[in-house]
């Protein structure tokens, strides 16, 4: 009898770590998988204008002139630096974790300006939040600076455009963005 | 002995699989909802915080596509008509809708399988034409029709997906009127 109740609630917290397991873990997994496949040849902390194919796929919801840019992070090695140079329209900036969580938006009527420098840090870890002084305490997630508890991630930044002939255009705009390691 | 051990090790595997299905059934029912009653357009609910957040995100994730962030989209689909029936490439259908009150939308027609590259058809807020009164008509259809037509890029059954760009303030832009989808004929 208590052998059959032990079992079963083996079998059941197996089954709750696994319902956990897909939902939390595998959607990230896979997605990376398949954002690795789409753009194999581009390395990390590096800005590219993600190319027609891969856009159609990732984002199906939108027209084939949008114009997606982004930038993979990867801040185990140290803070990195998003340039921007978007054109005067309505754009959209989203910061996402490896898991393709959104943890930063902004768009062109909050931000006021169509250049900018986003920095993109490493979030302090509980051990380094209790070791710092009050006064070296960083105001994070504030202005444009981005702190991530995820050392990856990517940045993408959105245009829309009212036809496929002013993509080009867009393209030569946002391509002068870039998105660079910060030296320390 | 031996049996004792397979029987021990079936159940683990019914829990895992049970675990693993019941994530994936989760998924679309916990991760978006009706908007009401009377509709078939769910809203899907990419809100930080929220207990339907790691569902909706896997909705996206799981297919590789980019959920949009919720404070600056607002994402809907719909796989029915306003009579209850699932959308099919072999019909017609006619969409009716007032202009929201939002800097852009998109509307998509994907397959209800998982979409390859290109099997996605949209119009956007830029490429539509309105009526005087702001109202505007689009077709569903395979072959042309005049005015705003989209054309599902694949045969079999569709969903339609809404994507409205959402400034965070205005009551009217976080509920729209949504659109009515009739069959007008297969």
């Amino acid at each position: 009898m208590w052998r059959n109740v032990y079992w079963t609630l083996v079998a059941a917290v197996l089954a709750i770590m696994a319902h956990i397991g897909t939902l939390l873990f595998a959607p990230g997994y896979a997605f990376e998988q398949e954002l690795d496949l789409l753009a194999k040849d581009i390395p990390t902390n590096k800005f590219f204008v993600l190319p027609q194919e891969a856009q159609l796929k990732i984002f199906p919801e939108y027209p084939a002139g949008a114009v997606f840019g982004m930038c993979r992070f990867d801040l185990s090695s140290g803070d990195v630096s998003l340039e921007a140079n978007l054109p005067d329209t309505l754009w959209t900036l989203t910061v996402y974790t490896s898991a393709g969580k959104s943890i930063y938006t902004a768009n062109d009527e909050q931000s006021g300006i169509d250049r900018f420098e986003l920095k993109l840090m490493r979030a302090p870890s509980l051990l380094e939040l209790f070791s710092s002084k009050a006064d070296e305490d960083l105001i994070t997630n504030s202005g444009w600076r981005v702190s991530s508890s995820d050392t990856r991630g990517f940045a993408l930044f959105w245009v829309p455009s009212f036809d496929l002939a002013m993509r080009a255009n867009l393209v030569e705009t946002i391509s002068k963005s870039s998105c660079a390691k910060i030296s320390s | 002995m031996l049996v004792r051990a397979t029987s021990r090790i079936s159940i683990m595997v019914i829990g895992l699989i049970g675990g693993w299905s019941s994530a994936l059934y989760s998924i679309d029912a916990v991760g978006s909802s009706l908007i009401s009653d009377k509709s078939s357009w769910r809203k899907w609910d990419l809100a930080s915080g929220t207990s339907s957040n790691p569902y909706a995100l896997a909705h996206f994730l799981l297919d590789g596509k980019i959920p949009p962030a919720q404070s600056l989209f607002d994402i809907y689909s719909n796989g029915r008509d306003d009579e209850g029936s699932r959308f099919s490439s072999g019909c017609v259908y006619s969409i009716s809708m007032v202009e929201f009150e939002s800097r852009w939308w998109s509307l998509s027609v994907t397959p209800s399988q998982k979409p390859e590259a290109d099997s996605s058809s949209v119009l956007s807020s830029d490429d539509v034409v309105r009526a005087n009164d702001g109202s505007l008509i689009m077709a569903i259809s395979a072959h042309p029709v005049p005015g705003n037509w989209v054309k599902p890029a694949t045969t079999g059954n569709f969903e339609i997906q809404l994507l409205i760009s959402n400034n965070g303030s205005s009551d009217a832009t976080s509920n729209p009127v949504m659109p009515t989808v009739q069959r007008v004929g297969c």
